[in-house]
């Protein structure tokens, strides 16, 4: 049974409350986080991610909504937030609720852009969320506790053949003046033949600890189009789970790219896409730079279930100063997927004699015509070639971040928006430059 | 410009140099000549602050200064320049990029402000035209497929654009076919002056038809053991080092 962080746990069960109970998506959601509790290091998925160091402090449970920012340090936290030069709307969600005030929104009726509590009291609505994803499972029981518990978050949905000419900036502000325990919950639909691009940002104010647990369901219906950015740069009082669900239909496109950089404590990102229909392509890059304290976990799994399809995956890891990472990437080709080209690779560069990556690059096929690949590395940098840029006048610190971002090139040369790249290798060089170097 | 007197190196715990002294004055060339494993390549490695080097004793003075002391970048900045043997490949680092940030870096510290655009563009062509350069590599990747002749030419341009007072040019012509050699070189005589010097390690006297050395140094066993004009170095291509070592020996005993 249920061992770990119990007053947590059942703080959490005593808090699902009797509207929810009478829910039967939701009550059979919290029958399996009741059964399966936290996940722990003796499921194979969490095996190197040991959560009850972050679960045993105290947290109130709260519902979204219940924050304590005032105008000033949510315009603080947006400015925090903003990515140079990007030319975007703005989504601002202030403790999973959208705020309209400080939101700049397409003002377009091909797009519908509101807060999900509006809708998810729906009867039909918990219907929609997305049945691929198995909340039974023991490793999916936080998804599990957060389609229980969730109250708000953002719904996206673009009308079909709608292309939207900017991207969507989402801003996801955070502010409490006590440690807290958050169930944001997302959704994006994307109608046939759309085209939309998504940035996430996250900022938390103050120096509480959050933990958030969130899930996001996103569906491509076919020749529909979704690239989707998610920048976690938070600050160690922050500890992240979270899990992107995505479904796409035939003839789809859909592009993940997610960087993580210093100093959240703890960030598992879970991702996994369901390829429902054939000509489907799938793009996931990552790039995490773990550093002091800090644990960066990847877990995807794609499911590439008709023929056809090709799915490409990308992860670069540069570990400094004691830093953990985790990948694990599984491709699950079905047996009727055949013809499918499948692509993953996982490379890490280590700047730290402490530092840990556990890499896990995963392929199940059991069709038997495909192009599959996956591979990993774990090395040094190379100090001849540091040496070379010295000998040129480079300082160590310029010439150690021309390396990483030279290595991190084959992801953020993927990245389709200029303003966001050069974002991310701003970022990067000045965390790398800062380093401390011990190997 | 540079002293070095009585300097001792390690690598890995064994001796490499064992007490060489040697004067390079400004407008001079110098060639070092020896056999393999003499400790050329080291002496340069301990000049340009190689880490792995580890210096026993002795003092290098450049330009009033102490070099030892100094970081490789801050060498570098203060016009030390060592063309590598081996240039390295760094793929995903743009050979202009690199260009850029080094000059830049260099100017700093000099207090001078850094170029602008145009001002780089234009001194990259003119730099390049000068070591004859293809501009199409310069927008690759920092050497990466480069050709053994294209490395090489490629630190002659680095050397064009930081223009060091100080050039030690490591095997430069080891790798190159007779045409490469001729560009190479002539690049390097373009970019000689009565305020600069060079440092050429070599094996082959080849390179020293092109580039005709004020100083031939012989380098045996970490130690200069003979030091004469650039008859000498055809004298070494006839008759090879033996006599140099016998010598030697006998003056230790």
């Amino acid at each position: 049974m249920v061992v770990s962080t119990s007053t947590l746990y059942d703080q959490l069960i005593e808090s699902f409350g009797d509207v929810k109970i009478a829910n039967p998506v939701r009550a059979k959601a919290m029958e399996a986080f009741r059964k399966n509790g936290f996940p722990t290091i003796k499921d194979e998925y969490w095996r190197f991610t040991n959560l009850r160091p972050f679960l045993n402090d105290n947290f109130v449970v709260v519902n979204e909504g219940l924050g304590s920012l005032d105008a000033n340090e949510i315009k603080a936290c947006i400015e925090e937030g903003e990515i140079e030069d990007l030319d975007a709307y703005k989504l601002v969600v202030v403790n999973g609720v959208l705020s309209e005030e400080f939101s700049n929104l397409p003002q377009s009726n091909t797009i519908s852009i509101r807060p999900l509590a509006e809708i998810s009291e729906d009867s039909t609505f918990l219907d929609k969320i997305n049945n691929r994803l198995d909340i039974e499972k023991p490793m999916n029981s936080l998804a599990a506790l957060n389609t229980a518990m969730f109250s708000d978050g953002f719904y996206i949905e673009i009308a079909a053949n709608a292309i939207l000419d900017k991207p969507i900036h989402v801003f996801n502000i955070y502010g409490y003046s006590e440690n807290v325990f958050l169930q944001p919950r997302n959704m994006v639909v994307v109608n046939k033949g759309a085209q939309i691009e998504i940035v996430e940002t996250y900022t938390c104010a103050g120096d509480k600890l959050y933990f958030i647990n969130s899930v996001s369901d996103l569906f491509v219906d076919s020749n529909g189009s979704l690239t989707h950015s998610i920048f976690q740069n938070g600050k160690n009082a922050e500890r992240v789970v979270n899990h992107t669900q995505v479904t796409q239909q035939k003839d789809s496109h859909y592009a993940n790219y997610i960087y993580s950089i210093p100093q959240s404590a703890i960030i598992r990102n879970n991702l996994n896409v369901e390829l429902e229909g054939s000509n489907i392509e799938t793009h996931m890059y990552g790039l995490y730079l773990a550093g002091k304290n800090q644990l960066i976990d990847n877990h995807s799994l794609v499911d590439h279930l008709f023929p056809h399809c090709e799915s490409n995956q990308l992860y670069k890891g540069v570990m400094i100063e004691g830093g953990k990472a985790v990948f694990n990437g599984r491709i699950y080709v079905h047996e009727d997927a055949q013809k499918t080209n499948a692509y993953q690779s996982n490379n890490n560069m280590l700047f730290s004699n402490d530092s840990v990556v556990h890499s896990k690059p995963q392929l199940e096929i059991y069709a038997d015509d495909v192009k599959c690949s996956h591979g990993t590395t774990i090395g040094q940098y190379d100090a001849e070639a540091l040496f070379y840029l010295q000998s040129r006048g480079v300082s160590e610190e310029h010439a150690r971040a021309m390396l990483v971002i030279a290595f991190a090139n084959d992801v953020t040369s993927k990245i389709p928006n200029e303003a966001l790249r050069n974002h991310v290798e701003e970022k990067v060089s000045a965390t790398i430059a800062q380093a401390n170097v011990t190997i | 410009m540079l002293s070095i007197r009585n300097l001792h190196a390690n690598v890995a715990g064994k001796e490499i140099l064992k007490g060489i002294n040697l004067e390079v004055g400004a407008g001079e060339v110098h060639a070092i000549m020896g056999p393999n494993g003499s400790g050329k390549s080291s002496l340069a490695s301990v000049l340009a602050g190689r880490e792995e080097y580890e210096v026993t004793e002795g003092e290098v003075i450049f330009n009033g200064k102490d070099l030892l002391d100094m970081a490789p970048e801050i060498r570098a900045r203060e016009g030390v320049f060592l063309a590598f043997q081996y240039p390295v490949e760094i793929p995903g680092v743009s050979n202009i990029n690199f260009l850029k940030t080094a000059v830049n870096d260099v100017r700093g510290h000099h207090g001078l402000p850094p170029l602008t655009p145009k001002e780089f563009l234009q001194l990259t062509r003119e730099k390049q035209k000068l070591v004859e350069f293809d501009a199409k590599l310069v927008n690759r990747s920092l050497n990466e497929g480069f050709s053994g002749g294209e490395k090489k030419r490629n630190e002659i341009l680095q050397l064009a654009m930081l223009e060091p007072k100080l050039s030690i040019l490591d095997e430069t012509d080891s790798g190159l076919d007779i045409d490469a050699l001729r560009i190479v070189s002539a690049g390097v005589n373009k970019l000689r002056s009565k305020d600069n010097a060079f440092v050429l390690i070599t094996h082959y006297q080849r390179l020293l038809n092109y580039i005709v050395p004020d100083f031939v140094h012989v380098l045996w066993n970490g130690k200069i053991i003979k030091t004469g004009t650039k008859e000498l170095a055809l004298e070494l291509e006839e008759k090879g080092y033996d006599w140099l070592k016998q010598e030697s020996v006998a003056l230790d005993n």
